[in-house]
């Protein structure tokens, strides 16, 4: 009987499978872009051929690559041009001064004409030691001839100068708008430089649409933020119809360097239709045949997966969707606010069970318990069941109330997880909803405990691509202050891995590829300068990657320096 | 500057905002307007399409987001956003002279309408359509209860449907009930109702000199019952810093003292005034021709 030959052997660490029946192997062989081998290395050395090559890991460890089971890569595409300028841990800022720093340095490597737009990302004043926000007057003084956006890390404003304010036509007599802020400078009515919710709408009018081609030139860039984090499979989960065709065009011209999965959202699915199928005449979510079967295969590294739908918004930003109200006022001033759903229940209901009985897999984002209420009842109503393998996921899963875990089984239902939430806006959710209430959040030990299949995420670009501290808060469940958000809900390490990589391939039909190290899956690994396993949940992050491999092809870091 | 006027083009194009939850009447009513002409040269921003009154080849031939309706009308979807719709039409070489906006029926009219004049445009109406069939139990709804309840937030007139579903008397009940919940919550009165199929009238009047305080109340005095609503931001002889607000409903005349802001300049000093009126009433007399009785030569 011949042995097949190997191209790489990977030993001399921890290798961690993901695989129940052998949770650790002694090395690994590829070849072809696919696992040959895992196990004692003995038995994989049987694999190494004249021209095999050999990596010790010399103590680091190896896992299956990440999957980004849920995020979106279209913001990818868009910050890599911005400026980071969020607080530690996901941006170096703690200051006015800093934040200017930054902004002086990012024009120094994106240099910007007179006139045109510097946009940065994640302003938090909460995390500035000046004691006050930033006004115009800061950024006037960098940039008297551009109009400069400093997005609020909610996404839901921005403080602006001078130049932009004058663009947007804000000044000191325009009133606020319904719904929304032009903050101003105390005692006057001239404004400071913020401007949030419907006040910051408008403002994409004014600012520039990048070319496909400008897009299509950030795509290495973009898809280096994952890799660099050992990511292999990327989501873009909630595809428009205007990114549609250039993710189609990218992956077209051989630019994906991993598996990019598109959930297109349903809003947008009637112009991708269109588009697409101009001859085509049926009810309104109803799919022709191809765009049917166009839903779950690859071609040049791009899946349809699912359909996305949105019940509610984002509990720190107060709009999501709770059955109770919050301890504090709404968005708006409003007394007791519990939130709203963004789309109307029956146009739910109707999506769900017109999709469903298609066939089409569902991703639902409900944050609050009241969303994930209504997304149960569409999914009740639409017949679904367990046995007929829908995979609906239910995205964050965030604020779940008793009894709801119970109902996923029932239904079919699983979750998809946002543990470091706990980190980032933990105290936030404490503030607004009172220890009983935020220690529900994200209940992965529950919910493994029934047998779901439960996957965690970033939501980049709500939060930083950080695989390691979903370990660590799915593990700690920590707030920045410190404070244990419903410690029965903590998970080991092991099981927080699972769901970075098995149960989130599970989750998009890519269990039997992908998520594990056994022999026939996709070579798709990270290696790691440290075993997340064996290391303090606070050291997790610290943790760098080596090496990325997709296919079994570097695509990320260097083989070198490790060889036996 | 990049594409600072993206959609300077639309500047001061009045603009209708038609509210209402999902299923209250809203396509019914804006198609109604549309066969009675009252549209004319306008642009129709709305969810979908194809629940607007024209045959499918027609749609077909359209490339799927703007769609000429015959008569200088142009129809556009609002899927893609507010934002691209408005792009759009900025691009088109006769701007329209009206924008109607039918809003989603899970969005907040008033807001949509603010948002619209942050980018220059200005609010002739915001209407509310209210399915005197469904009102109550979306009221009390457990899911967009809420939601229904915050619709009417900064609406001008609300405009009934479906009455004709009901009994006489029990459509006039709703009505009554709706009034009362109204101004329970919102702790003032609420705004008039029509309940005609007909588009009501919308009047829009630029001030370009200051006008007296007693000339302005002289005038909302003298409004007939044919008016719904008056609103706007007035240039006072008493107040040369800034616009005074005025809102007049039925009998009730708010005139505020002062300015909340100043004018953008000295020199861009200039009252607006929109009145709404009922469909068939004549054109309103503005401020100006009616003398107060202060100014009445001896």
């Amino acid at each position: 009987m011949t042995v097949a030959v190997a191209d790489l052997i990977i030993h001399g660490g921890s290798i961690l499978t993901m695989e129940e029946s052998q949770p650790r192997a002694e090395a690994i062989a590829i070849a072809g872009g696919e696992i040959l081998a895992v196990g004692a290395k003995a038995d994989v050395m049987a694999h190494a051929g004249p021209n095999t090559q050999r990596l010790d890991l010399a103590g680091r460890s190896l896992l299956p690559g990440f999957i980004d089971a849920h995020g979106h890569f279209a913001n990818a595409l868009q910050v890599v041009g911005w400026a980071n300028i969020q607080r530690p841990p996901a941006g170096p800022v703690t200051s006015i001064a800093d934040l200017l720093q930054v902004l002086r340095e990012h024009v120094v490597r994106h240099p910007v004409a007179n006139g045109e737009w510097v946009i940065a990302y994640g302003y938090d004043p909460d995390g500035f030691s000046d004691g006050r926000p930033l006004d115009k007057a800061d950024l006037d003084a960098l940039f008297p001839e551009n109009p400069v956006m400093v997005i609020h890390n909610s996404n839901h404003g921005a403080v602006l100068n001078s130049c932009a304010l004058a663009l947007a036509g804000y000044d000191a007599s325009t009133p606020d708008p319904a719904g929304g802020v032009i903050v101003r400078r105390p005692g006057s009515t001239e404004p400071a430089g913020l401007v949030m919710e419907t006040a910051f709408i408008p403002l994409f009018l004014h600012m520039p649409q990048p070319s496909e081609e400008q897009r299509l030139e950030q795509f290495e860039t973009a898809q280096r933020l994952y890799t660099a984090k050992g990511i292999t499979t990327v989501q873009d989960g909630a595809t428009v119809a205007a990114d549609l065709g250039l993710f189609q065009r990218a992956a077209r011209e051989g630019r994906l360097c991993v598996d990019l999965v598109l959930l297109p959202l349903v809003l947008d699915v009637p112009s991708m239709l269109r588009e697409r199928f101009p001859d085509f005449h049926g009810q309104p979510l109803e799919l022709p045949q191809p765009a049917r079967e166009a839903f779950g295969s690859y071609r040049d590294r791009l899946k349809l997966q699912g359909i996305k739908l949105l019940v509610d918004g984002s509990p720190q930003g107060k709009t999501a969707f709770w059955g109770e109200p919050l301890l504090t006022p709404g968005p708006n001033g409003e007394a007791n606010w519990r939130g709203q759903p963004v789309c109307a229940p029956e146009q739910l209901m109707e999506a769900v069970a017109q999709l469903s009985a298609q066939g089409i897999q569902l991703f639902s984002h409900c944050n609050g318990d009241a969303a994930i209420d209504l997304m149960i009842e569409a999914c009740r109503r639409a017949g679904l069941r367990p046995e007929q393998d829908h995979r609906t996921v239910i995205i964050h899963s965030q604020f779940m109330a008793p009894g709801q875990l119970e109902q996923y089984v029932e239904l079919g239902l699983h979750p998809s997880f946002f543990t470091v939430h706990a980190f980032f806006y933990g105290d936030v959710h404490l503030a607004n909803l009172g220890p009983e209430r935020a220690g529900r959040m994200s209940p992965m030990a529950s919910a493994m405990a029934l047998g779901l299949h439960c996957s965690n995420h970033n939501d980049f670009s709500v939060t930083p691509i950080e695989p390691m501290r979903m370990v660590e808060t799915a593990m700690t469940r920590r707030t920045r202050t410190g404070v244990v958000l419903g410690a029965s809900e903590c998970v080991s390490a092991e099981a927080a891995l699972r769901a970075l990589t098995i149960e989130a391939a599970w989750q998009i039909r890519e269990e039997t590829s992908k998520g594990s190290l056994a022999p026939g899956k996709r070579a798709d690994l990270v290696i790691l300068d440290a075993d997340p396993t064996a290391l303090a949940p606070d050291q997790l992050n610290g943790i760098a990657v080596v090496a990325t491999l997709k296919d079994g092809v570097c695509v990320y870091g260097s083989l070198d320096g490790g060889q036996a | 500057m990049s594409n600072a006027s993206a959609v300077a083009r639309l500047r001061g194009v009045p603009v209708t905002v038609v509210g209402g939850y999902l299923g209250s009447g809203k396509t019914t009513l804006i198609n109604g307007w549309l066969q009675q002409g009252a549209c004319e040269g306008w642009a129709l921003l709305v969810n979908d399409l194809g629940q607007i009154n024209v045959d499918a080849e027609r749609l077909r031939q359209g490339d799927g987001r703007v769609l000429e309706l015959g008569g200088g009308c142009v129809c556009c979807t609002l899927r893609d956003g507010l934002g691209v719709a408005l792009l759009e039409l900025a691009k088109r070489e006769q701007p329209p002279v009206h924008v109607l906006i039918e809003t989603s029926g899970m969005a907040v009219p008033r807001r949509v309408a603010s948002q619209l004049q942050l980018l220059g445009l200005t609010i002739a109406r915001v209407l509310q359509v209210v399915d005197l069939e469904r009102i109550e139990t979306l009221w009390h709804d457990p899911w967009v209860g809420e939601v229904v309840q915050q619709q009417f937030e900064g609406v001008d007139v609300l405009q009934f449907s479906k009455a004709d579903l009901l009994e006489p008397v029990e459509a006039k009940r709703r009505q009554q009930w709706l009034l009362q919940q109204l101004e329970a919550l919102q702790q003032q009165p609420a705004p008039p109702s029509h309940s005609e199929r007909q588009l009501v009238r919308s009047d829009v009047w630029l001030q370009l000199e200051a006008l007296e305080r007693s000339q302005v109340l002289a005038w909302a005095e003298q409004l007939g019952p044919e008016v719904l609503r008056a609103k706007g931001d007035l240039w006072l002889a008493d107040a040369p810093h800034g616009p005074v607000s005025l809102d007049v409903t039925g009998p009730r005349v708010s005139l505020a003292a002062a300015p909340s802001r100043p004018w953008p300049s000295p020199l861009q000093r200039r009252g607006q005034l929109v009145v709404i009126s009922r469909a068939n009433a004549a054109a309103p007399r503005w401020p100006a021709t009616v003398s107060s009785p202060r100014l009445i030569p001896a």
